[in-house]
């Protein structure tokens, strides 16, 4: 543990001071860290000289080693692992002279058979975890001859949206299912540029769809009138309301699906549940 | 049952050693060695406890591969202990608890509102708790560093063909790993 009183050379001299340094500031940095915290704290200063203090320690020891030590290569050959058959015979040797251990086959039977019992009745508390999703992911509270009726139960009618306007609506006014929030839009009946059987049923400029965003199934709680776009707070999915509800930037990748609606003695009525799963895609959704 | 007297040495003066015991002595000890430093004591102490003497000197003379690459490994080891450490402490402070409290600490914005009991511990955390909001943060990098280190190093891995035999279990296990990673980062 002797220190060697040999000649360095000048780099090493240099390399061997940017170590003291790198050690120095370490040194530094922790007791101002200290300091800074007994006196209250401020979370950006602990942080930097956190770092310098982390960081000294770490450019120091790379430092010492990569130039201060020696740098020769050295070859090890692989040492070999397991293979040895006579340490395997040893092995059946050993579980054989014990009482006879693998000749006495009822026995071992009989203890498979026990484990296998055991991790049965291990297994049980699985069940307990809940039950199985089955078709909640595909349906929602929504049927035919739901009407759309804002929380509390008043069924809205078209006097309640003027053009640009967009209400939130659950079925027969029932919160209960979270994913059964429905946005009711109304918009200029020329400007929709909807596809054969969904233009059907979105009547009169008024359309309806899913609350849940496609991305994370965040509520998508923003509209821009002006642009017919619907936007996700939480990660700027936007949706053209206009063509479907076809997401148009953020990372949505699947329209929200359109509720069919219809208007019958002067409310809204559903005409089927959403074609399509509702809120964040899963497996190979394509919209 | 008799009891057998114990034998005892017989007592008599010391007298100076002879000189086939000198040498006998001179055998075994040798007196130009410079008694042990206080480094070395700490050092033989252990050993003489656990025998670790031996596994830590083919530890420190492990050839190890020259290319920073290797060491992504370890970079994910570190997070991971980081990760412990700070989480532990954020245990300490978080309430998962998603019942509704009325909001009183110190963030003016939120006066008043009625926020679930977990946010309400986090706010308390990063506002009220003294380096509890850098514990936070180095907690939060630290998972995202941890995730990209570990599929760094499977990539290594993989493109180094380090998972070939003998290695397949070591690939098994760190995929494993990598699933246990992601999931502690979705459920924390």
């Amino acid at each position: 543990m002797s220190g060697g009183q040999r000649h360095l050379s000048p780099a090493e001299r240099r390399d061997e001071r940017l170590v003291l340094l790198a050690f120095g500031v370490t040194f530094l940095a922790g007791v101002a860290l200290l300091v800074l915290y007994l006196l209250g704290g401020q979370t950006q200063l602990e942080g930097l000289l956190l770092t310098l203090c982390l960081g000294g320690l770490g450019v120091g020891i790379v430092v010492w080693a990569q130039r201060l030590m020696s740098a020769e290569v050295k070859v090890e050959p692989r040492h070999p692992i397991g293979g040895d058959s006579r340490r395997l015979a040893q092995l059946g040797d050993t579980l054989t002279e014990e009482q006879g251990f693998t000749r006495r086959t009822l026995l071992i039977r009989a203890l498979g058979g026990a484990l296998t019992g055991l991790g049965a009745a291990l297994a049980i508390p699985v069940f307990s975890l809940g039950p199985a999703p089955g078709r909640g992911l595909f349906e929602t509270s929504w049927r035919a001859g739901a009407r759309l009726a804002e929380a509390g139960g008043r069924p809205l009618t078209p006097d309640d949206l003027p053009i640009g306007s967009v209400f939130t609506v659950y079925p027969d006014g029932d919160e209960s299912d979270p994913n059964a929030a429905t946005l009711l839009i109304r918009v200029e009946p020329e400007l929709l540029r909807l596809e054969g059987d969904a233009a059907a049923v979105a009547p009169d400029g008024f359309i309806a769809y899913s609350k849940l965003c496609t991305h994370a199934g965040c509520p998508v709680g923003l509209y821009r009138a002006s642009e017919h776009r619907l936007i996700c707070p939480c990660h700027q999915s936007e949706f053209d309301v206009l063509a479907g509800a076809t997401p148009v930037s953020g990372p949505a990748a699947r329209p929200l699906p359109q509720l069919p609606i219809r208007l019958e003695g002067g409310t809204f009525v559903a005409v089927d549940d959403f074609p399509s799963p509702v809120g964040p895609s899963f497996w190979n959704m394509r919209g | 049952m008799t009891l057998r007297r114990l034998r005892r040495p017989p007592v008599g003066r010391s007298r100076p050693p002879s000189a086939a015991e000198r040498a006998a002595h001179a055998a075994v000890v040798d007196d130009d060695v410079p008694p042990p430093t206080g480094l070395e004591r700490v050092g033989m102490w252990f050993d003489q406890r656990t025998g670790i003497a031996g596994v830590a000197r083919s530890g420190l003379r492990k050839v190890f591969p020259d290319h920073w690459s290797f060491l992504l490994g370890e970079i994910a080891l570190f997070a991971f202990l980081i990760l412990v450490a700070t989480g532990t402490f954020l245990t300490f402070f978080y309430v998962p608890s998603a019942a509704l409290v009325t909001y009183e600490g110190s963030y003016a914005p939120l006066q008043g509102q009625q926020v679930s009991a977990a946010f309400e511990s986090v706010m308390h955390l990063s506002f009220e708790v003294r380096a509890g909001l850098l514990m936070r943060q180095i907690h939060h990098w630290t998972a995202l560093v941890f995730v990209a280190v570990v599929v760094l190093h499977l990539c290594r891995v993989f493109f180094t063909g380090a998972f070939r035999r003998p290695r397949e279990l070591n690939w098994v296990v760190g995929f494993g790993l990598l699933t246990l990673a992601l999931a502690e980062g979705f459920t924390g």
